[in-house]
C-alpha cells in the first residue's frame, strides 16, 4: 500500500477523540500538519469546516495522496485503524491492532467500551447538558466511569 | 473521570503482565484508556 504524501489533522486540545488520533500518529512516527478547530468558539460549525466534515465533529484527517488527490476521514476509531493499517507495517512500534483475530477482537472490545460506551457520557456537550439540569458533572462522570468499567 | 480504580480493574481483567491494557505490547486499547485518563486532570 502506498503511503500518502501529506496528512493534515483537524484537531483541538480539549478533544479526547483528537488526542487518541494524535497518540497513534506519534506512536507510528507519522508526520502531520495540525489545523486547530476551536470547539468552545464553535469553529466546528463554520461553513468552511462543515464543507469538509458535515458532521461538524473532531477529529478529521485530510489525506493527500501521492497522485495529488485529497480525501477526508472522520471518526477517531476509523482514523486510528486506517493509520494502523497504513503505517503499522513500517512502524517501530508495530501494529496497534494485533494480527491474531481473537486478540484483535479483544482489543477492539476494550476500545469500544471506552470510546463507544463511556466516552459519549463524558463529552463536553454531554457534561454541559448535565450541568444545565442541575446535576454535578464531576459526580456524573465518576458514576459513569465506575458503572461502565467495574460494573458498580 | 476514568478513576484509577476503574483502570486497574480493566487492566487486571485483560493484561497478562499488568503493564498494558491487553497482552504484552501497546495496542489501541492503551490509546483509548490513556486518553480517557487524561480527562481526569480537567
Amino acid at each position: 500500500m502506498a503511503t500518502p504524501n501529506e496528512l493534515t489533522l483537524y484537531t483541538y486540545f480539549r478533544s479526547s477523540a483528537s488526542a487518541r488520533v494524535r497518540t497513534v500518529m506519534e506512536l507510528h512516527g507519522v508526520k502531520r500538519t495540525d489545523k486547530y478547530v476551536h470547539l468552545l468558539k464553535a469553529d466546528q460549525k463554520s461553513a468552511e469546516y462543515t464543507a469538509l466534515n458535515p458532521a461538524q465533529t473532531l477529529p478529521l484527517l485530510e489525506i493527500k495522496e501521492a497522485d495529488g488527490s485529497v480525501w477526508h476521514l472522520s471518526q477517531c476509531i476509523a482514523i486510528m485503524e486506517w493509520l494502523d493499517e497504513t503505517y503499522g507495517p513500517t512502524s517501530p512500534t508495530g501494529y496497534l491492532l494485533p494480527r491474531d483475530a481473537r486478540d484483535r477482537a479483544q482489543v477492539r472490545s476494550i476500545v469500544d467500551l471506552v470510546v463507544g460506551d463511556l466516552f459519549p457520557m463524558l463529552t463536553m456537550g454531554t457534561l454541559n447538558k448535565v450541568k444545565e439540569r442541575g446535576v454535578d458533572a464531576g459526580e456524573w462522570a465518576q458514576t459513569c466511569s465506575k458503572q461502565y468499567l467495574t460494573g458498580e | 473521570m476514568l478513576t484509577p480504580q476503574a483502570l486497574e480493574a480493566i487492566v487486571k481483567k485483560t493484561s497478562t503482565a499488568g503493564r498494558y491494557a491487553y497482552g504484552d505490547s501497546v495496542t489501541l486499547a492503551d490509546v483509548a484508556i490513556a486518553t480517557q485518563m487524561g480527562t481526569v486532570s480537567r
